[in-house]
């Protein structure tokens, strides 16, 4: 027997019956009225979809796994694929007559039709049905490649249809029509916050997580300072950083880089005397000399990040958003996959020690190199807009605010999300540095490595499948956030979401929210790939 | 090769304090009552010559893993010398920097742990390989000299595995290996068997005496093992309390343990394998023979007790036995070994047995004849006998014959006299 499949036939079976399928919204803000699987007017071919929802209820009594495993993935994609369909069919009926379905005083302009609870249950049972039918092939040990095609028929056959507009009465597209192009900047900005915020908060918190695997005493200080910072709620932090970046951003940018040239003397002249005196030192003194140090060296160094990192991300919002350098983002899309294929295929196609090896290594590498520079070519092409350093008429009167430094926007949005990316980041780095084998580590040793040489060699690789997961954590849960740096005016698919909540309009909440949600989806995926790709077999069966 | 003097660790913060301490003769537990600090190894001094393998055996906590690692300081001794023979002289390991170090442990040291210590992300090939790419060597020859180790060790066709997919005799296999392919004239080998079945750690033992039959390296081996130690080891020195409290041949440790410490190891260990004929052979000019003058330099001499036997000799050398005034065939042991075991009649032959063979020899030799032994040196003088009595008092008890030591004991005397 098999009880998944009976779980998702009760499911869609309890939701067909139970709940609404549909709702007819006289606009886009009233609320509407509601219809049952039942109340579809018309032929009876909406009841198909009460069989097909009580059909895994009787399959799953089945004994032979195997026929079971096929009829229930059948079910199941067809449940998912008619979950969709037959609804929509019903809704264009209704909307041909609106006026019939509505109470007499509705204001009837532009009617929509809501998707309601009975698809959402449909959908889940369909998938839990699926997913059951799946486990029994993989019991029988069905082919990979049939079990992959098995569970991915019925979303692509989906997004298919999607593509065919075979949804198109559904709100949530009427919506996506209306919005398309802002939903292609928020998307775009979006993934922005997440790459840079990532980026950085990557170089910060693996250093400070190799900082923290190097020296036992100072470990419990830096990991509880970046758990402190996770507890912040991030609206607060955002209050936080108001204030001192609104006065930042009110500095001449002479004055700041100024301080920044001053600021970054101390520190080299802290790190210097650290340098120099700390052997002589007694324990307690080198602690505070080195924290010291560090601060001398973080303050500069994090304004600084700080300031390009909100220029560079105007740039390139400029750049990738605004639709007036086409001809360069094409080159740059161009170049990136070149540069992709070249190295997947050196990777896999190539044998090791072959001739094409180093071609294709050498046309990966110049093809990186183009990739970068084109960017470059984006950015100062970019620079030009009035978007970026809009009436700034000489070098004095520049202030940083010119530059995207501000108490709202973008610069307190992609701080606070760095600052959330560390604890990942830094915990895992130093985890999975810390749990290197210390044989292995002392075998480096005693066979005359350089201190550089066991870090990459040895304690990396190691260490990198944790580290990875670290970045994975750090990037869904960025996804997750950024939509919150709507609230301080620094866009992104947050944008849809407060409108939907300010509207009280679900449609547009879900255009922010389904974005998000693959995006993150999508982006865990791809890290899974990386760093699977990256890892090498020997640490992945050291790891099982 | 190496000649280690006067190392002292201490671990915890001011290391310095517990010199004076250890100065005064201070024992382990003291100075760590009274600064805080532990001794890891209280000044020890050995050398281990070329080719030779040098067993340092002790439980653990007795810093027999620490001292190891200050020899190539992987842990940084706190006083004392490591000379090391190298190829370009004797260097004082313990004062070299950072970059000679590392060239020290690159060219002339490598290194075995007890938990293998392979890189899991790299081939087995890639593995053995490793300390020749940190070398810098071309990737052929690296290449090369890593499958001829991997064919020493038994392991020719496993280049292209993981190590995860390798049981752990295999992983020490590769270890040792890598070890063996950095062409270091030292190996430092840390308890390399001890994480293995006892069955494979045997093997893994032959494999290792093997190998060091054909390669000649210089092995620095420690153990807590002290079968393992008597098997392998050239000498033995065990430590106790970071000291070293006794160092010579197995046999010299497992005659004549000279502490408590020691003895309680020897008394569990099996001396078989160790003690020589040489030492449990009761001398014939002892009292529990008579003495018969046949003249002419010829002696006959008859074992009170087994009064149809008799020995005679010329010129203190071995002539021949008579039993019941017949002369009984003589023949070497080690031929004898080399036969099968005779199912009949087995006293046929009075077996010669040289002054290293071990008691574990001589008691194969009582299979092919239960006649006593004679025990003669390299120019046929007559050492002395093993009876199954000799046989039975150096089993059980691990020390030599008693009349051995007394007839020792009078010889001295009379040389002092002399």
């Amino acid at each position: 027997m098999n009880r998944i499949a009976m779980l998702g036939g009760l499911i869609a079976g309890l939701g067909f019956f139970f709940l609404p399928t549909l709702a007819l919204k006289p606009n886009r803000l009233a609320p509407g009225t509601s219809f049952n699987l039942f109340e579809f007017q018309g032929d009876d071919r909406y009841l198909v979809l009460f069989v097909l929802a009580l059909l895994p209820i009787l399959l799953s009594f089945r004994h032979d796994v195997e026929s079971r495993g096929w009829l229930l993935v059948g079910t199941g994609s067809l449940l998912f694929v008619l979950t969709l369909v037959l609804p929509a069919g019903a809704g264009r009926l209704l909307l041909e007559t609106p006026e019939a379905f509505l109470d007499g005083g509705a204001f009837i302009r532009n009617p929509r039709i809501l998707p309601a609870g009975a698809i959402a249950t449909g959908l889940l049972g369909a998938y839990v049905t699926l997913f059951a039918g799946v486990r029994d092939l993989a019991k029988v040990e069905v082919q990979t490649w049939l079990q992959a095609l098995a569970t991915w028929l019925a979303p692509i056959v989906t997004l298919l249809l999607l593509l065919n507009g075979t949804f198109d009465v559904y709100s949530i597209m009427v919506e996506f029509y209306a919005n398309g192009a802002a939903l292609e900047q928020k998307f775009v900005e979006h993934l922005m916050f997440v790459f840079i915020s990532l980026g950085v908060g990557f170089v910060v918190g693996v250093g400070l997580g190799l900082w923290a695997s190097r020296d036992e005493r100072l470990a419990p200080i830096i990991l509880y300072a970046v758990g402190i910072i996770q507890t912040i709620p991030s609206l607060a932090l955002f209050g936080v950083l108001l204030v001192p970046l609104a006065r930042l951003g009110d500095q001449s940018f002479l004055a700041t880089a100024g301080f920044f040239g001053i600021a970054l003397v101390v520190a080299v002249a802290l790190a210097g005397s650290y340098a120099l005196l700390a052997d002589r030192e007694p324990g307690r003194v080198r602690i505070v000399h080195l924290i010291a140090t560090a601060i001398g060296a973080a303050v500069p160094l994090a304004l600084f990040v700080g300031v390009l990192v909100s220029f560079v991300f105007r740039l390139a919002n400029v750049g990738f958003t605004s639709g007036a350098y086409g001809d360069t983002t094409g080159t740059i899309l161009v170049l990136l996959l070149a540069a992709l294929a070249t190295w997947g295929v050196g990777r896999w196609f190539v044998p090791d020690e072959s001739r094409w090896r180093r071609g294709l290594k050498v046309a990966n590498w110049s093809l990186s190199a183009a990739t970068a520079v084109a960017v470059v070519v984006l950015f100062v092409q970019a620079s030009g807009s009035n978007r970026v350093l809009g009436g700034v008429e000489s070098l004095s009167a520049l202030t940083i605010r010119d530059l995207g430094v501000s108490g709202i926007g973008v610069a307190p949005a992609l701080i606070a999300l760095t600052l959330y990316s560390l604890l990942p980041l830094v915990r895992n780095t130093y985890a999975g540095l810390n749990n290197v084998d210390l044989a292995i580590i002392d075998s480096g040793r005693g066979m005359g490595m350089t201190p550089s040489q066991r870090f990459f060699q040895i304690e990396l690789p190691l260490a990198f499948p944790v580290i990875m997961a670290g970045v994975r954590n750090a990037g869904v849960a960025l996804v997750g956030i950024g939509t919150v740096a709507t609230v301080i005016g620094a866009g992104g698919l947050g944008d849809f979401v407060i409108q939907g909540i300010v509207n009280t309009s679900i449609d547009q909440i879900l255009l922010g929210a389904i974005p998000a949600i693959a995006l993150a989806l999508v982006l865990d995926a791809v890290l899974r790939g990386v760093e699977g790709l990256l890892t090498s077999p020997g640490i992945r069966q050291v790891q099982q | 090769m190496i000649r280690v003097e006067n190392l002292v660790k201490v671990f915890g913060e001011e290391p310095e304090r517990a010199l004076a301490l250890m100065e005064q003769g201070r024992t382990k537990a003291e100075i760590r009552e009274e600064t805080g600090l532990t001794v890891g190894v209280n000044d020890v001094s050995f050398h281990v010559d070329r080719g030779e393998i040098f067993v340092i055996m002790g439980l653990s906590g007795s810093g027999k893993s620490t001292l190891l690692r200050c020899v190539n300081r992987l842990i940084e001794p706190l006083s004392g010398s490591v000379f090391l023979q190298t190829d370009e002289g004797e260097v004082d390991v313990t004062e070299l920097d950072d970059e000679r170090l590392r060239a020290v442990r690159r060219d002339s040291l490598s290194m075995v742990f007890q938990r293998f210590g392979l890189l899991p992300h790299r081939t087995v090939l890639d593995n053995v390989a490793f300390g020749q790419e940190i070398r810098r060597t071309n990737r052929r020859e690296r290449r090369r000299l890593a499958e001829e180790m991997l064919g020493a060790v038994g392991l020719a066709g496993w280049e292209r595995e993981i190590p995860a997919q390798l049981s752990g005799g295999m992983q020490q296999r590769v270890g040792l290996a890598r070890a063996l392919a950095t062409q270091a004239n030292v190996l430092l080998m840390d308890e390399p068997f001890s994480a293995l079945d006892p069955l494979i750690k045997v093997n893994m033992q032959d494999e290792l005496l093997r190998i060091q039959s054909e390669l000649h390296r210089t092995i620095l081996f420690i153990t807590h093992d002290l079968d393992e130690a008597l098997r392998l080891g050239n000498r033995i020195a065990i430590m106790d309390d970071g000291q070293i409290v006794q160092s010579g041949t197995p046999e010299e440790i497992i005659v004549n343990p000279k502490t408590e410490y020691v003895a309680d190891f020897v008394e569990h260990a099996d001396p078989t394998g160790v003690m020589t004929a040489k030492t449990v052979a009761l001398p014939v000019q002892t009292r529990r023979f008579d003495a018969e003058d046949l003249g002419g330099g010829r002696q006959r001499y008859v074992r009170r007790g087994t009064e149809h036997l008799a020995y005679v000799l010329e010129d203190e050398r071995f002539e021949a036995l008579e039993r019941d005034g017949q002369r009984v065939p003589t023949r070497p042991l080690a031929e004898a070994l080399e036969d099968e075991a005779p199912t009949g009649s087995r006293d046929d032959a009075v077996l010669v047995a040289g002054p290293d063979a071990t008691l574990k020899e001589v008691l194969q030799g009582r299979i092919h004849s239960h006649l006593p032994q004679v025990v003669v040196d390299g120019g046929g003088r007559l050492l002395g006998v093993i009876s199954e009595r000799e046989l039975i008092h150096g089993i059980l008890y691990k020390t030599a014959n008693p009349d051995v030591e007394a007839a020792v004991a009078s010889q001295a005397a009379q040389e002092a006299t002399a």
